[in-house]
């Protein structure tokens, strides 16, 4: 039988052991990824990458250090050993108390992410075909500034071993894609995108995912929707009701609900750089964080989430769980380390981005459960307000509190129809105020994971990609616009 | 550290046999160190080694670019021929005119031993110093100090042949209390070029004095902006406004507008690469010499950057602005350096009567609207009222919408001393910016701290 990736660590979890660690682990990762991007009519980008290396993270007297290696070689991993024990040396002339890990039962286990259609399989030329039409179709009007379209593809393969006898080989496959058409007119550009903005959609598995977008489908819609865009008049300032899409309540979430949980930051380890959050801890099981209508939950094994696998990097499994319940906050994205801290055990929400990185507690898929409404019955019932699509900016404090969001595009809604479509739009809240607004949520019919392929953070700057189950919902009583003030400067 | 020679060497090994009209390989690699500290203690130290070469294959007007982080001979052939596989099947850019040809660049000394060889025990020693002055002051530390070296080589089958060792070491440091926080941040290739001390002492002097801040309505303010405020801005102009491809789609408050006035007189904004008060660097992914370049001189659009691509596009000259090929970026300023002024940064706060100074912003985002560099954010780690010239009370955190030309239109006052800010693009490059008063600046929304 050949070797299998997670027996080549054997040799350097038994150096550890030896060298006494109170506790190790190796990642030993090779990432796999192709990268197409075209721009009216033009191929911009076309990469294929492959990446391979091993982290090494040891526990020595209560303390961290972390070292990383490219050469993956048994000598190397024994040196790389001693550097991250020599750097937990390091940490120890200022460490804190102690590090406890909340226990975990050791699993032997693989996973594999459900592929359909082998993305690194599929010609290369028809998958070109696919963006090089819809770039076509976008650009038949000269306004169109800018046609694109990019598609991206990565395979991750991941062993796992630890001192305390895990042993997990996990193969992870992530698919993404998107459009953008820009319109230009005198002083004025405006994007529309399609699935999702700033990359498209992205999700868990093979080329069905590319599939099933239809990107030339819509690629007509999208030329059109930026020239309206171009043309439109800017949104009106006014506090009101709104309806968020799909995508933009995936990024209402991640930067409002699925920030602020993580207990890393909670606990004060990203303060310096991301921040800390409201959502401090005598607020769990008491802070009304939003209606009775807002049910969030993590959820690294719904199939397809963009933050779906089957063990996170400490080699927890993959775990479903309240967030909010009935609107009560009750739960946070956790460590072995931060859980052990509050007593509890981890939910598995640590990953890395790469092998030269240490796990971070990152979102898994961070869902708002569907409600009842079509999107239909949504517009029907309301008689005065805006509905908002796709996310244009984002931006929110350090304890996720005050945001303001601007969207690419709002369309007035009047006695429960749409009406006039507007540019610029932008709306800004305070988070548990925001939420406590909410009234209605569409049913699972409209509801889907949406990827967040970049979400940054941590020092040096980690990227994870992670998911957000949503459909649209409506909130009252929302501040649009950020006021008169800067457009009049003009 | 492989070396010049090695280095180089592995890159002719890789284009050594590509099948292709024209070939380039880019190695981008190094060691890096940080340690994080938080609340009082040090949580996280990693080191890590990585390189990654990237090659280009270009046959007539097609490319195809593959990566590995390998640097074995055989690794390297296949990371060749994929590159080769995926120019064949990629259709013609008529925009390609040819990759850049060998020009000299002169010659900029970026590496520093001390730098280089910083231990993790060196680290943990200063971050222990800053924190026993912060536990007798009553106060809270956070922060990371990150200390490294690299390498960025180029060589193409015309002859390019690039290489360059660089050294960064960086500290950023919030001190906080329940109420309070303030924050310094220092940047240099030199370790010991960083007075690690005085931005220590700097965090915990704001700290202090920001305690117990009250709260002002939104409204328009001037404001005095330091230069890790004035930064943020910065960085989001170089990426949504100074690249020539931002201009070509229309998106840049540059389009169209090169000759005219877009911002007030007082500001001028340059590319200078070559200040090593910025990260300097000699040329860039494409191995081209870079060029200092006017984007804004005295209010007025000069210019923006050019890779080879977008030069032969436009039929004008590379500036030395390319990045990794297979970026799909376009050229971008990694070195935006504003000039500052004749006054004294100390001596600012007694140029305003009634405002505000704010020491950073956090999560600006400059996507609202880029044809007028439409941005918003937050304040954090020490806003003050100012009052009579004088610092008065700290204040709670304010969230500003801003067209930052027309802000720019209302500059008062810039300071002589300019500060390195860190850019999201690590060690290869810097801003450089002063602190501005600028008048009427739009704060338009409260948070609870």
């Amino acid at each position: 039988m050949s070797e299998r990736p997670v027996d080549k660590l054997k040799t350097a979890i038994e150096h550890l052991k030896k060298r006494g660690v109170d506790y190790a682990d190796i990642r030993l990762v090779g990432t796999r990824h192709q990268g197409l991007a075209v721009r009216n009519g033009q191929v911009e980008r076309c990469v294929a990458a492959e990446d391979r290396g091993f982290g090494i993270r040891v526990l020595h007297k209560g303390a961290w250090g972390f070292a990383a290696s490219a050469r993956v070689t048994e000598a190397e991993m024994r040196r790389t050993a001693d550097r991250a024990i020599d750097v937990a040396r390091g940490t120890l002339i200022c460490r804190g108390d102690p590090v406890r890990l909340a226990p975990v039962e050791p699993a032997v286990d693989a996973y594999k992410t459900p592929v359909k259609k082998n993305p690194f399989r599929v010609p290369l030329a028809d998958r070109l075909a696919v963006l090089l039409q819809a770039s076509e179709i976008m650009a038949r009007n000269p306004r169109i500034r800018a046609a694109e379209g990019a598609m991206d593809f990565f395979r991750t393969r991941k062993a796992f071993a630890s001192t305390e006898g895990a042993a997990i080989e996990q193969e992870i496959w992530e698919a993404g894609a998107g459009i953008q058409a820009t319109a230009v007119e005198g002083d004025e550009a405006q994007a529309r995108s399609y699935p999702n903005s700033h990359g498209g959609q992205w999700a868990t598995g093979g080329y069905e995912v590319i599939e099933a977008m239809d990107l030339a489908g819509q690629a007509e819609r999208v030329r059109e929707e930026a020239l309206a865009l171009v043309a439109a008049p800017d949104c009106p300032s006014r506090r009101t009701t709104v309806i968020l899409d799909g995508p933009q309540m995936a990024l209402q979430i991640h930067e409002s609900c699925g920030h602020p949980i993580e207990l890393d930051r909670v606990l004060g380890y990203e303060l310096s750089f991301a921040g800390g959050s409201f959502l401090t801890l005598d607020k769990r099981g008491r802070l009304q964080y939003g209606s009775p209508r807002v049910h969030i939950v993590g959820d690294a094994t719904i199939p397809g989430g963009l933050g779906t696998f089957g063990f996170d990097d400490e080699g927890v499994r993959a775990q479903r769980f309240d967030i909010v319940r009935d609107g009560l906050f009750v739960n946070y994205l956790a460590s072995r380390e931060t859980a052990a801290a509050l007593g509890l055990p981890s939910n598995g929400c640590m990953r890395a981005d790469g092998w030269n990185r240490i796990p971070l507690i990152r979102m898994v898929n961070i869902n708002l459960e569907p409600g009842a409404w079509t999107l239909d019955e949504l517009i029907k019932d309301t008689q005065d307000g805006l509905y908002l699509s796709l996310n244009k900016s984002w931006s929110i404090d350090q304890l996720r509190l005050n945001f303001q969001f601007g969207c690419q595009w709002a369309q007035e809604i009047t006695g429960g129809k749409l009406g006039q479509v507007y540019k610029n739009p932008i709306y800004t809240g305070i988070t548990p105020a925001f939420w406590n607004g909410c009234d209605a949520i569409c049913n699972r019919d409209h509801w889907k994971v949406w990827g967040v392929p970049n979400c940054g953070k941590g020092e040096p700057v980690q990227t994870a990609r992670v998911g957000h189950g949503a459909a649209p919902a409506r909130f009252r009583n929302v501040q649009v616009g950020a006021g008169a003030a800067t457009r009049d400067d003009r | 550290m492989m070396g010049e020679d090695r280095t180089l060497g592995l890159l002719e090994k890789a284009l050594r046999g590509l099948a292709a009209d024209q070939g380039s390989a880019l190695y981008l690699g190094g060691s890096r160190s940080l340690t994080r500290f938080a609340n009082n203690a040090i949580h996280q130290n990693v080191t890590e080694e990585s390189g990654e070469i990237t090659i280009a294959a270009v046959l007539g007007k097609r490319m195809g670019v593959a990566a590995t982080g390998s640097t074995r001979p055989g690794d390297l052939r296949r990371c060749a021929r994929q590159a080769v596989e995926l120019a064949k099947l990629t259709p013609e850019n008529p925009d390609f005119k040819s990759l850049p040809g060998p020009k000299p660049y002169d010659p900029l000394a970026t590496y520093c031993e001390a730098t280089a060889a910083c231990s993790p025990i060196q680290r943990a020693e200063a971050i222990r110093g800053f924190i026993d002055r912060a536990v007798r002051l009553g106060l809270s530390l956070a922060g990371a100090f990150s200390t490294g070296s690299g390498q960025v080589a180029v060589a193409n089958t015309l002859g390019v042949r690039a290489y360059q060792a660089l050294t960064a070491a960086d500290l950023n440091i919030v001190a906080h209390t329940q109420e309070s926080s303030g924050y310094a941040f220092g940047l240099h290739r030199d370790l010991d070029r960083l007075d690690l001390d005085a931005l220590a002492d700097r965090a915990m002097e704001k700290c202090v004095a920001s305690r117990a801040p009250r709260q002002i309505a939104p409204g328009k303010y001037t404001v005095l902006l330091e230069p890790p405020a004035v930064g943020e801005l910065l960085e989001w102009m170089g990426y949504t406004g100074f690249g020539a491809k931002q201009v070509e789609e229309g998106t840049s408050f540059m389009a169209g507008r090169l000759g005219q006035a877009i911002t007030g007189e007082r500001v001028t904004i340059l590319d200078d690469p070559l200040d090593p008060d910025g990260l300097a660097m000699p040329f860039d992914f494409e191995g081209v010499p870079k060029q200092r370049v006017p984007l804004v001189e005295r209010g007025v659009a000069r210019a923006v950057v050019y890779d080879s691509l977008m030069a032969g596009k436009d039929g004008t000259e590379s500036t030395g602005h390319g990045m990794p090929p297979g970026s799909g970026s376009g050229p971008l300023p990694l070195n935006l350096h504003m000039v500052g002024g004749d006054i004294p940064l100390a001596e600012l706060v007694s140029r305003v009567d009634r405002g505000l100074l704010v020491t950073r912003f956090h999560y600006v985002n400059g996507l609202l609207d880029t044809r007028r560099a439409q941005m918003t954010g937050m304040t954090r780690d020490g806003t003050f009222w100012i009052e009579g010239g004088r610092l008065r009370h700290p204040v709670k955190n304010l969230r500003f919408t801003e067209d930052v030309l027309a802000a720019f239109r209302r500059i008062e006052a810039l300071s002589r001393e300019r500060w390195a800010v860190a850019a999201s693009w690590g060690e290869i490059g810097a801003l450089l910016a002063p602190a501005l008063v600028i008048r009427d600046f739009a704060f338009t929304g409260l948070t609870d701290f």
